[in-house]
């Protein structure tokens, strides 16, 4: 029984099915289009942050000279101890990263050793099995489960870059860096990798990479990263007089920024963000035009009975209700469609390509189809609005 | 005052005053008609024939509160039709107008019930109201067993059947025809002839028909001539 628009609007999808169906195929491709690019775009991104993501922390500090850069950062670890006394300031932890190599019986890895302090926000969150190494415990690590996946399993022991032979405790789970899989270790064991890696800059173990900073509750901000800028400054010769090391240090003027800076100066993440996003959005918007073309064209054609309905009484409402109904169902055909596509395509590429679909970026694709597909679809429905019941005489008579 | 306003002893329903339609401006402009006079009593059937493009069907259209006159009025029942904004004009073509298109206008998919039934939502009939009033009037109308078919497997006249039955289903008291009989062979023309005449007579309503089919003119009660726009000579019925 028809009592609205969107019966209406129903009714005519349920009995021209066929007419719709190749229509609604192409829109599909177009929709496994778009969400294979966010997938990939997404999977590419945490790929490459995923080792400041699974920090439970707010700011990082990195000295001035390596310009947010992880790998270049080079903080003294005792400025760690003396920003807990800053006010906002809850905990801190220290963090450094080293490209290295992994060995082990299913062969050799390019990996990103990181070392961190053990029950600071340094640590990471996301473990999934056994468990993370605390501070000076020897010889073991926990590493990402990418490893996991190449083979390497709990209790066995690899052989990091310098002959460190480490027995892997613990796996965590999105903790890539740059693509590579991570090897979580105490900070004295990633000096030592570190010094064999790089000989020439010796040993030392009260150098780390950057400093994490986990806030107290309502604590602002950027208040407390200007304090701890300020704070710094007026420690650097106490704190240089303190350091045990024979490495240059490059001065410790820092540059204090929230974590979503710090995970947008990760190389390539910004870049490849931006260029993502405007190749999304045009296959977003060629979605749109789509499905405008296509409702412009169902108009044109169903103008006579659009015009007759018009013309016995029913409400343009009506009608641009029967219209958004079929655009909302042509959008949930395709995009159930595109995304069963799209889960079944991550399942057959080849592993070199990151392509994975979270539930966020499927709502998030869907949203902004549906968007696009309403404004695509506002031409043909302003049409109907404006729809002349008389014309329903014309058309008749011709 | 005309001839064509004839007040007689049965109540008025459609009166058209000084009904005036011109279509553009300046000198492009064109008067479709011109300054038509014109009443409809209950279970009256008038009608209007007229040769092409001499203004049959916007006269119509303007009764059928389709179009707005450009000067003049018309009146449905106590509602002067051209004051009323298109909100209401929907309203009222729901409520109290039923139509018949030359080409049935059925909407293709829905069933031959559905169309009817449709009418009901945009007149706010109750929904079991609207599809038992359906089923009455297509089984009057001898379309019963094809309730369930879409009009693609309905023949001409049974689509002008249905058309009929939509028309009538909140039983408005103006019943408009535009050609109804134009694609249809003899029989089923005499047929939906006897229907539109039968719904209008018996149910005292008000009825016009554009037509060229001199068959409906010996159904109809008056025939009115319209040329160039002007309602012309009042023919008395057929015997």
């Amino acid at each position: 029984m028809i009592r609205s628009g969107v019966d209406l609007g129903l009714a005519e999808l349920r009995r021209t099915l066929g007419r719709l169906w190749s229509s609604t195929a192409a829109l599909t491709v177009l929709v496994t289009l778009t969400l294979t690019l966010a997938g990939l775009a997404d999977a590419l991104e945490r790929d490459s942050t995923g080792v400041l993501r699974s920090l439970d922390a707010d700011l990082v500090v990195f000295n001035e000279e390596a310009r947010l850069q992880l790998l270049r950062s080079r903080v003294p670890a005792p400025l760690g101890g003396s920003l807990a006394f800053v006010d906002g300031v809850q905990r801190t932890g220290t963090v450094g990263l080293l490209p290295s190599s992994l060995s082990s019986e299913s062969g050799r890895e390019r990996v990103t050793v990181v070392g961190y302090t053990a029950r600071t926000p340094a640590e990471p969150t996301n473990v999934v099995e056994g468990r993370v190494p605390l501070d000076g415990e020897p010889g073991i690590a926990a590493a990402d489960v990418h490893l996991r996946d190449r083979g390497i399993a709990l209790g066995d022991t690899v052989t990091l870059a310098g002959d460190r032979d480490v027995e892997i405790v613990g796996f965590v789970e999105d903790t890539r860096f740059l693509q590579q899989p991570t090897v979580w270790v105490p900070h004295d064991l990633w000096s030592r990798v570190r010094a064999s890696a790089f000989p020439e800059a010796g040993w030392s173990e009260t150098l780390v990479g950057a400093i994490v900073v986990r806030l107290s509750p309502g604590a602002d901000r950027e208040q407390v990263a200007a304090t701890i800028e300020a704070e710094l400054a007026d420690l650097d010769q106490d704190i240089i007089d303190r350091m045990d090391s024979d490495d240059a240090v490059e001065g410790i003027d820092v540059d204090v920024v929230p974590m979503t800076a710090a995970l947008d100066a990760i190389p390539g993440v910004d870049v490849q963000r931006s260029t993502f996003s405007v190749i999304v959005a045009l296959a977003v918007a060629v979605v749109g035009m789509v499905m405008g073309l296509l409702f412009a064209l169902l108009v044109a054609e169903r103008r006579p009975v659009l015009s007759t309905l018009r013309a016995i009484g029913a409400p343009p409402r009506m009608l641009v209700v029967m219209l958004l109904t079929q655009v909302v169902a042509l959008w949930a055909v395709a995009t159930t469609g595109g995304t069963l596509a799209t889960f079944a395509l991550a399942q057959v590429v080849p592993e070199a390509m990151p392509l994975a679909l979270r539930p966020i970026v499927v709502a998030t694709i869907a949203v902004a189809l549906l968007a696009a597909s309403a404004v695509g679809a506002t031409a043909a429905l302003r049409r109907v609005v404006r729809l002349d019941p008389a014309t329903v005489m014309q058309e008749d008579t011709e | 005052m005309s001839d064509y306003l004839d007040d007689g002893p049965a109540r008025t329903i459609v009166r058209a005053e000084g009904c005036t339609k011109v279509f553009g401006d300046g000198h492009a402009s064109v008067t479709a008609v011109a300054d038509a006079d014109l009443t409809i009593r209950g279970g009256e059937l008038l009608a209007l024939v007229g040769p092409s493009g001499s203004g049959k069907s916007t006269l119509l259209s303007m009764l059928g509160a389709l179009l707005t006159p450009t000067d003049g009025r018309v009146r449905i029942e106590d509602v002067d039709v051209s004051t009323l904004d298109e909100r209401r004009r929907t309203e009222l073509r729901a409520r109290r107008i039923g139509f018949v298109f030359q080409s049935a206008g059925l909407v293709p998919f829905l069933t031959a019930e559905e169309n009817v039934a449709t009418v009901g939502a945009f007149a706010g009939l109750p929904r079991a109201v609207a599809r038992t009033s359906s089923r009455e009037l297509l089984e009057q109308l001898g379309m019963a067993d094809r309730a369930d078919h879409l009009p693609e497997a309905l023949s001409g006249g049974e689509r002008q059947r249905v058309a009929i039955a939509r028309a009538l289903l909140v039983d408005p008291p103006v019943l408009l025809a535009d050609e109804p009989t134009a694609h249809l062979d003899a029989d089923r023309g005499q047929q939906v002839i006897e229907l539109i005449a039968s719904a209008v007579h018996d149910g005292g309503r008000a009825g016009l028909v554009v037509t060229h089919d001199p068959r409906i003119a010996a159904h109809a009660d008056r025939v009115v001539h319209i040329a160039d726009g002007r309602l012309d000579v009042m023919v008395p019925p057929a015997p």
